[in-house]
């Protein structure tokens, strides 16, 4: 607390004397601006700790598995002057964009329609239920049949996998709405769609955006392996490239930037989460 | 205050017709084949501008009483008439101050203020300075932005307070709205809402509770319902003048009233515990200005 902060600061300064306080204050600060910022010290001494691990067990395995950072850096160099990592970078994200945003769109509407049609929900639920459980990824090869390679199928693929949780938290979320809040809607003469406008969905937002963050997750791993088997460019690709030819540098590059996407993602959704519904967190705890 | 209370809707009914009239009202519920009565040729009245009181034990059907008033509950049998008219959906003439905390958790407090109103398709401007109003006669001026579970249970309490007077109903619904609320919290609510309700010009209160002093402090009249199905046992006269405060709660007429509330309902409460003969004491019904209580 930054009163108490100034107070006992104030207090040293006023007790003791000089030299000590000097040493005394330092020491005090440092140890609480490590208190302070605990995360950001662990988060970077993990990442050495990780980086020497890499080094030690890299030194010690076929270059075919692993290969120093160094290596790997010079290939990113590398990537990112010829272009290559770029069109790949861009391929990707234009797919896993269309994709995921489709995948909400529908995915939202289908787990509202779900949520409010109890015909709808018993007649669609087995379905949903059986296709999110099943690894779907599976399939990826027989969109690349249908919709050759390109665009489409990275995009249907992306759809495939990131449709199911959106659809599944957007039902569940309208559907465990507070009853007491539907009540004190309709007590406050609320019709039909307002208690919808106003009460299930605002209810349900918290619950759509888990959704939307698991669908990050899977979305993610539908682009790489729609590109897997079969694309003209994007990250899988580059990976799936660079292991045919033993470039083990290369296969490493393009799982590393993944990697870090999906992590930046996946956190850029956890603050949306926060800042979409403040009072959730409250609630959790 | 009565500026507060705004245009007040026109009836053609006289001034002699009660704002609520229950006539041998019956409720049913039926459940996976059983049924089970809630409550039994209930009758009563409550006149313009007057407080009352339902007071019975848990699970006397007191709260379901309240719920058909508002239209939440369909009624089985008998009749319900609100300024002589059969009412049966909820409607903007009557506000409900709910027992659990129906505060909604992604509104400001000015937003679940001026939440009535939005269902009326008021416009926003309108609505919003009405808000303001209430939120500052309840004592919450400064918290509009503020979400519930920023605000103590009391502030809640008064948010939901605020938000029912706000809508200006003609028939304000109370269910336990201080149960949840610690004792001392609670009688400052007490006399609050007395306060608000003497500001906006006193509209017709009917409250729930379970505590013989809560009904006896704010009401002009108490209808003791029996052990369920809910039945009138006796309606009470309340004649303390007002504006009230605590002290009243000393007096010995207040505690005379007390008692002979709580010996008229104590072998209801007996019975809702299914209990016969037994002295032991029963914690449901909370009456502490009784004197041996002390």
């Amino acid at each position: 607390m930054p009163g108490d902060t100034t107070q006992s600061v104030w207090n040293e300064k006023k007790g003791s004397t000089a030299p000590s306080r000097k040493t005394g204050r330092r020491s005090w600060s440092l140890v609480s601006l490590y208190r302070k910022r605990s995360v950001w010290v662990h988060t970077i001494l993990t990442i050495i700790l990780g980086m020497v691990l890499w080094q030690v067990a890299a030194a010690h395995t076929s270059e075919l598995v692993m290969v120093p950072l160094g290596a790997i850096w010079k290939a990113f160099l590398a990537a990112v002057k010829s272009g290559q990592l770029g069109n790949d970078f861009l391929a990707s994200f234009q797919g896993f964009l269309i994709g995921l945003v489709l995948a909400s769109a529908a995915g939202i509407v289908i787990g509202v329609v779900m949520a409010t049609s109890k015909i709808v929900f018993d007649f669609v639920d087995p379905w949903v239920s059986a296709m999110y459980s099943t690894p779907l990824i599976a399939l990826a090869p027989l969109f690349i049949v249908v919709f050759g390679i390109g665009l489409t199928a990275k995009v249907a693929v992306v759809i495939t996998l990131a449709i199911f949780p959106v659809i599944i938290n957007t039902a569940a979320g309208i559907r465990t709405t507070d009853r007491n809040l539907i009540e004190c809607a309709n007590s406050f003469g609320a019709d039909r769609l307002q208690v919808f406008s106003k009460v299930l969905i605002p209810a349900a937002v918290p619950f759509i955006v888990t959704g939307l963050r698991l669908a990050v997750g899977r979305g993610l791993i539908g682009i790489v392996v729609a590109e897997f088997f079969g694309a003209r460019a994007g990250l899988g690709h580059m990976v799936f490239n660079a292991s045919q030819n033993f470039d083990t540098a290369g296969v490493w590059l393009g799982v590393f930037i993944l990697a870090i996407i999906g992590m930046t993602l996946i956190k850029l959704m956890y603050r949306f989460e926060r800042w979409i519904a403040p009072w959730r967190d409250f609630e959790v705890q | 205050m009565a500026r507060l209370r705004g245009p007040v809707r026109e009836h053609t009914t006289d001034a002699s017709t009660p704002r609520l009239e229950a006539r041998s009202l019956c409720k049913t519920f039926t459940k996976r084949g059983n049924t089970l009565e809630a409550l039994h040729d209930v009758s009563f009245s409550v006149a313009p501008g007057e407080f009352v009181a339902l007071l019975g034990a848990s699970g006397c059907g007191k709260t379901t009483l309240l719920r058909t008033v508002d239209g939440l509950e369909p009624i089985t049998s008998g009749q319900l008439l609100i300024n002589g008219e059969e009412e049966h959906t909820p409607g903007p003439d009557r506000g409900v101050v709910f027992q659990q905390d129906s505060l909604f958790p992604w509104r400001s407090v000015l937003k679940n203020v001026r939440m009535g109103l939005e269902f009326q398709r008021k416009p926003r401007k309108v609505a919003s300075e009405q808000a303001r109003r209430y939120i500052e006669l309840v004592g919450l001026g400064g918290f509009e932005d503020h979400y519930p579970h920023e605000l103590s249970g009391g502030m809640r309490q008064r948010a939901n307070l605020a938000r029912a007077f706000c809508i200006q109903p003609e028939l304000l619904l109370m269910d336990e709205p201080f149960a949840a609320l610690d004792a001392q919290t609670r009688e400052i609510m007490q006399t609050e809402l007395l306060r608000i309700w003497a500001e906006t010009a006193g509209g017709t209160v009917l409250f729930v509770t379970h505590q013989i002093d809560e009904a006896t402090f704010l009401s002009d009249r108490i209808v003791v319902l029996t052990a369920r199905p809910g039945r009138i046992k006796e309606i009470v006269d309340v004649p303390f003048p007002r504006p009230r405060d605590l002290s009243i709660k000393r007096t010995p007429e207040f505690v005379a009233i007390v008692d002979r509330v709580w010996t008229m309902i104590e072998e209801e409460v007996r019975t809702a515990m299914g209990m016969t003969t037994s002295h032991d004491s029963v914690d449901d019904l909370e009456h502490t200005a009784l004197p041996g209580n002390r």
